[in-house]
């Protein structure tokens, strides 16, 4: 990652013949001097810049399952029956209540057709919103499966991009391009430790995850 | 003819070696690169279309390095395995790891081989070539490129940083969070190892 910081040819100066090991040198050694071509002599200094990189660096996202990762403009997952999908949200949540938002596109590759969001507790409660073709469960994750809270119907179709919202405040409430698919009392700030994607069996595109805190309401 | 005692018992013969074969590899090649692909149960149409992205995403390599004169000196194979049983038979028997990884670099006979993400066929047909293992295919291609070099002929650490360096270029060049899990995957490695120490 640092090679890139540095100015261009980098790839040729890491591909030179390495000087000649000299007495009690180990490998260690030699890739130091190799790297310093590259890198400069100031190990220090070097040291000093990763650690400024690597702090600065503004991840949002940890694959935890694959298949994930980037493909044109868009995320996908993409899971079988037996090897789930799934990335993780490593930003700060709001302190507050927020709203996560995306638009999906589910595509039809089994019969499952469904996408999780999922929040997780301090206690290792998972309180999942399960977009399906046609439906929309809220479900809490207990003892290898799912229970079913609440659910609606939906107007989401495979192929066909929606908009979802879940704001995440003195209840759930779930909106579906716009408007207002569900809601369900919740104590809401017992799922503030974690937020995931998932998909089994199925596969879904996301773009434009956005995490958002909601503004208090004037008094 | 057919039905002369000799021919049937020949044919009878020959029964077991043909149904061993499984489905037949599919391969694209030029002066400087081989690309098979193993498709394992997938079908022709989709395993047609894998071959073309994985093509692609090898020759992506050289093109890239050309720039700097980094030449691929001499030809250099990948082969990918959709099946992940037929991955493993060959890691065992080539792997210079200790570990299995999914993929490896074999640079006696300068091959990479790289055991494909599974899933749905229908979602191969969706999205192609799975993008760990388009990744890979990059970034195994990369590393065999420096193995041809002095710098990294006899330190393979060398060469997995170069090949490194190349997929970041290559995958996310403007170095931009949020928008490719795999690319944060990476820093987010770093970042747990700088606060464990």
């Amino acid at each position: 990652m640092l090679a890139e910081q540095k100015k261009r040819g980098w790839r040729k100066k890491l591909l030179k013949r390495p000087p000649k090991r000299k007495k009690n040198q180990g490998n260690g050694d030699v890739r130091k001097v190799v790297l310093s071509r590259v890198l400069g002599k100031d190990w220090a200094k070097t040291e000093a810049a990763f650690a400024r990189m690597v702090k600065a660096s503004e991840t949002k996202w940890l694959a935890r399952f694959q298949v994930t990762g980037r493909i044109g403009d868009r995320i996908v997952l993409a899971g079988t029956n037996k090897d789930p999908a799934e990335i993780k949200f490593t930003g700060e949540l709001p302190a507050g209540d927020f709203t996560v938002s995306a638009r999906v596109t589910l595509e039809e590759v089994s019969s499952r057709k469904a996408i999780r969001v999922l929040f997780t507790g301090s206690d290792s409660r998972i309180r999942g919103i399960i977009f399906h073709a046609g439906s929309i469960y809220i479900s809490d994750w207990r003892n290898d499966k799912w229970h079913d809270v609440a659910k609606c119907k939906a107007a989401i179709e495979t192929g066909k991009p929606f908009e979802f919202s879940i704001e995440m405040g003195s209840s759930i409430r779930v909106k579906v391009d716009g408007k207002q698919a569900i809601e369900h009392q919740a104590d809401t700030t017992k799922y503030r430790t974690g937020l995931y994607f998932a998909i089994n069996d199925s596969l879904g595109w996301l773009e434009n995850i956005r995490i958002e805190a909601v503004a208090p309401a004037n008094k | 003819m057919v039905s002369h005692p000799f021919c049937i018992a020949s044919l009878a013969l020959l029964a077991p070696f043909v149904a061993s074969q499984g489905p037949a590899a599919l391969s694209r090649s030029d002066k400087q690169l081989k690309l098979v692909l193993h498709p394992g149960p997938i079908s022709k149409a989709v395993g047609e279309q894998l071959l073309e992205h994985c093509w692609q995403a090898a020759r992506s390599v050289p093109g890239f390095m050309k720039k700097e004169r980094v030449h691929i000196k001499k030809p250099l194979s990948i082969e990918i395995y959709a099946e992940k049983a037929a991955y493993l038979a060959v890691e065992k028997e080539r792997s210079p790891h200790a570990f299995s990884g999914g993929e490896f670099c074999d640079a006696t006979n300068r091959t990479a081989h790289i055991s494909m993400l599974p899933l749905l066929e229908k979602s191969y047909a969706a999205i192609g070539l799975p993008p760990q293992t388009r990744n890979s295919v990059v970034r195994l291609t990369a590393k065999l490129v420096a193995m041809q070099y002095d710098g990294c002929k006899h330190d393979t650490w060398l060469a997995d940083v170069f090949s490194y360096g190349v997929l970041d270029e290559l995958t996310n060049a403007t170095r931009e969070w949020g928008i490719d899990p795999l690319f944060d995957q990476r820093a987010n490695i770093f970042k747990a190892r700088t606060e464990t120490g």
